[in-house]
């Protein structure tokens, strides 16, 4: 009948952000020990560890940049573009939280709407909250009677894009009915950088064009039970000039697809690590180097991936070298049931509670498939 | 106003190092928060800026002397000699020459601009912070802010899985 807002199982995530969402619909920050409590309790190198009430406080004076008033700090943290402001909470303990803080309001939001609640005017309060930015918005929710109507999925997700959202994640509770939803890709966005969707259908709003619709900073696209077209897929490439991710799990509707992509062996992308970039969890994954020289062995050719149902998805994939369009991407995974039978991947879920552990195909067994 | 048709009253900066600096009121009004004082006069005898040393006061008075006419300027009138495009180009590559400065000099020069509320200094100023931030690895990150590494290294792995992506 209505749509509730529900404590969401703070994810690590969230958690990392510094915000959840409690029952009541309210927001409330995460305290010290539950942003600390992903580190353990080991004693860190430098020894003193209850100094850290307030993120960077501790470092103290070798860092001269802890010795700015910390609102300064904020300020600054606030003008970076939301990767390189994420990546910042790897440069030591001091750092941990802070990005999470950088603008006043709640900048992660995490919604939940399920049915047979009570429902909040869910539109109205987020209203409420104004159009601050979000770096963050995750939104779960179903559709059916008295539920979320599906323009009101949209109104939900069209408030996100005015909050110039940065990472946004869209997930069908109900997965097996996904299909009963189709999500329409906004035409283009300047803010976002990281896309997931989850168990619904996928389609771009028409007319769309992906020389003017483009989605300039978008780097990761993560599709995980996606049905969805070829033209989809090839529209929504060649909308991201950035794109250097593309990852499309148990995803359904695809045949062919042509990706126009890579480049140039080095290029330069803001705020990625040199020398991990070739990696999938910035650790060694030498499984997948030959992927990425797959991708960028010669320029002026252009890049097929080919995929076919029913699963496993792929039958037939094969690469090419790449054509000049796309520059940045340089990664395209894809992984289905069935794939365990080509590859002899690594584990890689996109998700810690998928029931299937996911198989991801090393560019060799991509080959042995072609 | 009186202070505004004494177009060269001067106001007297002292910095907590017990150095004075005469400057012109338009220059020292660059500052708002000097500007707030001025406006309240509290600004009858020398203004003293406390937590900026005379280095780097010097500094920021001389950003606020270059960029005084163009502000002027704007206010005034369109009918100006010099075309503003080729001010403004000038100005940008002084400011690139003035940011080129150690890195503790350029953190002290972050904190008065905040302090003073410079907008235009404070802008140049993180711009450089922002940039190598926005554009190294950590490591080259840590050295460029003075920053130690003090975490435990399942810990650095724990931060990474959280935002993965962010990490490729």
């Amino acid at each position: 009948m209505t749509l509730v807002l529900t404590p969401s199982g703070p994810s690590q995530e969230a958690k990392a952000a510094g915000w959840w969402l409690i029952g009541d619909g309210r927001l409330r920050m995460a305290t010290a020990t539950e942003l600390d409590s992903g580190g353990g309790s080991k004693r860190r190198r430098t020894g003193e560890g209850g100094e850290r009430a307030h993120p960077g406080a501790g470092a103290a004076e070798e860092d001269s940049f802890s010795s700015l008033p910390e609102a300064l700090r904020l300020h600054i943290l606030g003008l970076l573009p939301f990767k390189s402001a994420v990546r910042t909470g790897a440069l030591s303990t001091g750092w941990r939280a802070l990005w999470a803080h950088r603008w006043p309001a709640p900048s992660s939001l995490d919604l939940r709407l399920k049915t047979h609640a009570p429902p909040p005017p869910i539109l109205e309060s987020l209203e409420r909250r104004g159009r601050r930015r979000l770096d963050r918005f995750s939104l779960t929710f179903q559709i059916g009677k008295g539920d979320l109507k599906p323009d009101g999925v949209h109104r939900v997700l069209d408030y996100a894009a005015a909050c110039s959202v940065a990472d946004l994640h869209v997930d069908f509770a109900h997965r097996t009915l996904g299909f009963i939803f189709k999500l329409r890709l906004p035409q283009g966005d300047p803010h976002l950088t990281r896309l997931t969707v989850g168990d619904i259908r996928v389609g771009l709003s028409k007319p769309f064009s992906a020389r003017s619709h483009t989605f300039s900073v978008l780097e990761v696209i993560c599709l995980e039970g996606v049905t969805l077209s070829d033209h989809t897929v090839e529209n929504l490439v060649a909308a991201c000039p950035l794109l250097r991710t593309l990852d499309l799990r148990y995803c359904d509707g695809i045949d062919f697809v042509n990706v126009e992509t890579a480049g140039p062996e080095e290029p330069h992308r803001r705020g990625v690590q040199r020398g991990e970039r070739h990696f999938y969890h910035g650790g060694a994954q030498p499984s997948l180097l030959p992927l990425q020289r797959l991708l960028h062995p010669r320029p002026n050719n252009p890049c097929h991936l080919r995929a076919r149902r029913p699963l496993p998805m792929l039958r037939r994939t094969c690469w090419s070298p790449p054509a000049s369009r796309h520059p940045s991407l340089f990664r395209v995974c894809l992984a289905c049931r069935g794939a365990k039978k080509l590859a002899s991947g690594t584990h890689q879920p996109l998700k810690p509670d998928r029931a299937h552990p996911l198989q991801q195909c090393p560019a060799e067994s991509v080959c042995r498939g072609s | 106003m009186a202070t505004r048709e004494a177009g060269k009253k001067m106001i007297m900066l002292k910095s907590p190092d017990g150095m004075e600096f005469e400057v012109e009121e338009a220059v020292a009004m660059e500052s708002q928060t000097i500007r707030k004082m001025i406006e309240d006069d509290c600004a009858d005898t020398a203004i003293l800026i406390p937590n900026i040393n005379s280095k780097i006061l010097s500094r920021v008075i001389e950003y606020c002397n270059k960029h005084v006419p163009t502000t002027g300027a704007t206010g005034a009138a369109a009918s100006d000699t010099v075309a503003p495009a080729a001010l403004a180009e000038d100005l940008k590559i002084w400011d690139a020459e003035f940011i080129k400065v150690n890195r503790a000099t350029r953190f002290n020069l972050i904190q008065a601009a905040s302090y003073l509320n410079i907008k235009g200094l404070l802008d140049l100023t993180s711009q450089t912070t922002i940039d190598t931030i926005s554009d190294n690895s950590l490591e080259e990150i840590r050295s460029f802010l003075s920053t130690k590494n003090d975490y435990l290294p399942e810990e650095e792995q724990t931060i990474r899985r959280e935002n993965q992506w962010a990490f490729q």
